[in-house]
């Protein structure tokens, strides 16, 4: 079999013309997933056991099955019901790109909510006793002692995350959206080239995971401005 | 002790205990890959999900099954991983 570069070539602008979706999918699912992450965080570390053990068990389920079968429910299962086609979610839940962005929030919300505990329970005791020693109140310690120190220490795992993310929003293609692996699919169905277009893709995947990675430590960097190294590592 | 004997009575004792935790969450995730290997028709539980649900047409059901059926496996994982990580540091108990 010979490997066709001409293919690589002409495909490859018609694979970027789903970059812009797999981003939109990146970039929405990521911040609803945050967003619900620190909510499930607060939940976590509130110390009333009815709001810790609902979030526990929301981050137990969602983390315990696959995100494809997660995706499934929501498009495939979720509309079963006579319930959510009357709702007012409908309109969200019919498109595919709405289920893909809600399943994958979902998920990469109860990861995230897990990273951001590491990140809270690494902030040392000593500085939260000195924020009681200067008389600030709960709130204000969590303000401007813990978030501050726990974002810097979660940032390495959040990147992680986030990559994971970015390969998740492959899975989208699996009902029925164009992201570059839908769009990918459908050519090789036309050409029968895996090995050209699937390679080609990858690579597309790995230059964005490399971007993200560089973006990610450009902002460690920044946060980590005024931390001092014991020892430098260059 | 030679280099293969200090690798295979100190190294190993001391590195699984340490390998464990990362290496059961890596299981966790390829049991759950195992998932995605239904896109290229292999028979396994998504996929006679699938096939189920074009029979009985209930779709939300059979998927909750099959989420559940993961949910039980990574659980087992969990346990047993667990319960070898206590038999790891059954005679460091004190010694933190």
């Amino acid at each position: 079999m010979s490997f066709d570069l001409h293919l690589i070539v002409e495909s490859l602008p018609v694979m970027m013309m789903g970059l812009g979706i797999t981003i939109k999918l990146l970039i929405i699912s990521g911040v609803l997933g945050l967003v619900l992450a620190i909510f499930l965080l607060l939940m976590r570390i509130s110390g009333k056991w009815y709001l810790n053990f609902p979030a526990q068990m929301y981050i137990y389920v969602f983390r315990g099955t696959p995100i494809l079968v997660q995706i499934f429910i929501v498009y495939y299962g979720l509309p079963q019901f006579e319930v959510v086609r009357d709702s007012v979610f409908w309109p969200i839940l019919r498109e595919p790109t709405g289920c893909a962005i809600l399943a994958l929030s979902l998920n990469t919300g109860a990861y995230v909510s897990e990273i951001l505990r590491g990140g809270v329970l690494g902030v040392s005791k000593g500085l939260l006793e000195a924020g009681s020693a200067l008389g600030m109140s709960a709130y204000h310690k969590f303000v401007y002692i813990t978030a501050p120190i726990a974002t810097r220490l979660a940032l390495p795992a959040y990147s992680n995350d986030v990559i994971s993310l970015l390969k998740s929003t492959a899975l989208a293609s699996t009902i029925t959206i164009a992201d570059m692996t839908g769009i990918a699919r459908t050519i090789v169905a036309d050409t029968y080239a895996p090995y050209e277009i699937f390679i080609s893709l990858a690579i597309v995947y790995l230059i964005f995971t490399f971007g993200i990675q560089k973006l990610f430590g450009l902002i460690e960097r920044y946060l980590g401005r005024y931390t001092i190294r014991e020892q430098p590592h260059e | 002790m030679s280099d293969f004997q200090t690798f295979i009575y100190v190294r190993i004792p001391e590195m699984w205990r340490l390998a464990l935790p990362p290496f059961g969450n890596h299981m966790l995730s390829l049991i759950k890959d195992t998932a995605l290997i239904s896109i290229i028709g292999l028979n396994e539980t998504m996929f006679v999900a699938k096939q189920a649900i074009t029979v009985t047409g209930e779709p939300f059901t059979m998927y909750i099954v099959v989420g559940a059926i993961y949910l039980g496996f990574s659980t087992i994982v969990t346990l047993f991983v667990m319960g070898v990580e206590k038999f790891g540091e059954r005679t460091t108990v004190g010694a933190k």
